[in-house]
């Protein structure tokens, strides 16, 4: 059985922590994340024999990820722009708003700024900033070009920047209130 | 100039380059400002934990994926063999329509002697009952009445 290649368990050891992160980072569920790479490791035990270069696996595996994450995020509908008063509020985040030092505050806050990025500048974001890959892996694995992949990134920063000085703005404005009455 | 500031954290750009954004960044609070921000989220986004197993949880999703590996084989084969079986059955039907349709009904000695001919079976002409056509009037309504082998013992007797 295919399942059975010594090689193919080497790869599962050796990925399945690291891609459970990536799904992880992209549909923000664990039990979700576990299912994806349980799915696409199911689906690269078909191809495997055919691949004996090592960064093909894990490019192809990326990529097996990705497209379970797009199609997670299709089924949930998640992928689409809100304004910041519209996005999902967490409750550990509006529970203890007021006790949490500021850097949680700005890791919640970041959070939510992540849900307000289209599937692509989420999966280049989440493979340059946690997996730590070059532009030119991430563009194989994503199927786009180099430029795009930079060009992305940079569009992923700047809209989350902008939307964290938002709400930092507003978290300021709230304490002046606060502290006024 | 964004675009810019952000190969220049990430270091990707040549070394004159980065010189040349340093001493601008000296001098533009607006730019510190923009680095301040890209870093701030850089910094921020890695906080957010994910969560962590040990070698030996892998270990266990791994058999479990040998487990499933083992069921979707078997549906798999299942699918497969539900699909070959289609395909065979409507060959099968096919060819036989086909013989049905194309292959002219035999002739034997007999026929021929009695200038008996069995017509050929077309699309066009798919018969009911057999077609006989006889080579003297006062026979041609022998088929009405009498069976095939009727038909054939009378015809040799004729012939004889």
């Amino acid at each position: 059985m295919m399942s059975e290649d010594p090689g193919f368990e080497k790869f599962y050891q050796q990925y399945a922590a690291q891609l459970h992160k990536t799904a992880y980072r992209m549909v923000e569920n664990n039990a979700d994340a576990m299912d994806i790479v349980q799915e696409a490791f199911l689906r690269a035990m078909k191809g495997f024999p055919k691949f004996r270069n090592e960064s093909q696996v894990k490019t192809w595996l990326y990529r097996i990820v990705m497209n379970l994450c797009y199609d997670h995020f299709r089924k949930r509908k998640k992928i689409s722009f809100l304004p910041d008063d519209q996005l999902p509020a967490r409750q550990t985040a509006e529970e203890n708003f007021e006790e949490k030092e500021k850097r949680t505050v700005r890791v919640e806050c970041l959070r939510r700024s992540l849900d307000a990025l289209t599937g692509r500048q989420r999966a280049v974001f989440t493979l340059r900033i946690y997996q730590e890959l070059s532009y030119d892996e991430i563009s194989r694995i994503l199927g786009i070009r180099i430029g795009t992949a930079k060009a992305t990134y940079f569009q992923a920063v700047e809209k989350l920047k902008t939307a964290m000085r938002a709400t930092e703005a507003k978290d300021g404005l709230r304490k002046n209130e606060k502290v006024a009455t | 100039m964004k675009r810019l500031l952000l190969d220049y954290l990430e270091g990707t750009i040549d070394s004159d380059m980065a010189q040349v954004c340093s001493q601008h960044l000296e001098s533009c609070a607006s730019c510190r400002d923009e680095l301040e921000g890209i870093k701030a989220v850089i910094s921020t986004a890695r906080e957010i934990p994910a969560p962590e197993y040990p070698a030996e949880f892998w270990q266990r999703q791994y058999q479990k994926l040998q487990k499933d590996a083992h069921h979707w084989n078997r549906h798999r084969r299942f699918v497969r063999g539900v699909r070959f079986g289609l395909v065979f059955a409507l060959f099968i039907s096919f060819t036989l329509f086909a013989w049905r349709i194309f292959v002219p009904a035999p002739t034997d000695g007999l026929h021929h002697k009695a200038g008996i001919q069995i017509m050929p079976i077309t699309l066009s002409n798919i018969p009911t009952e057999r077609t006989i056509v006889m080579p003297d009037e006062d026979f041609t309504r022998i088929a009405d009445f009498a069976s095939q082998e009727d038909q054939i013992r009378i015809l040799a007797e004729l012939l004889h």
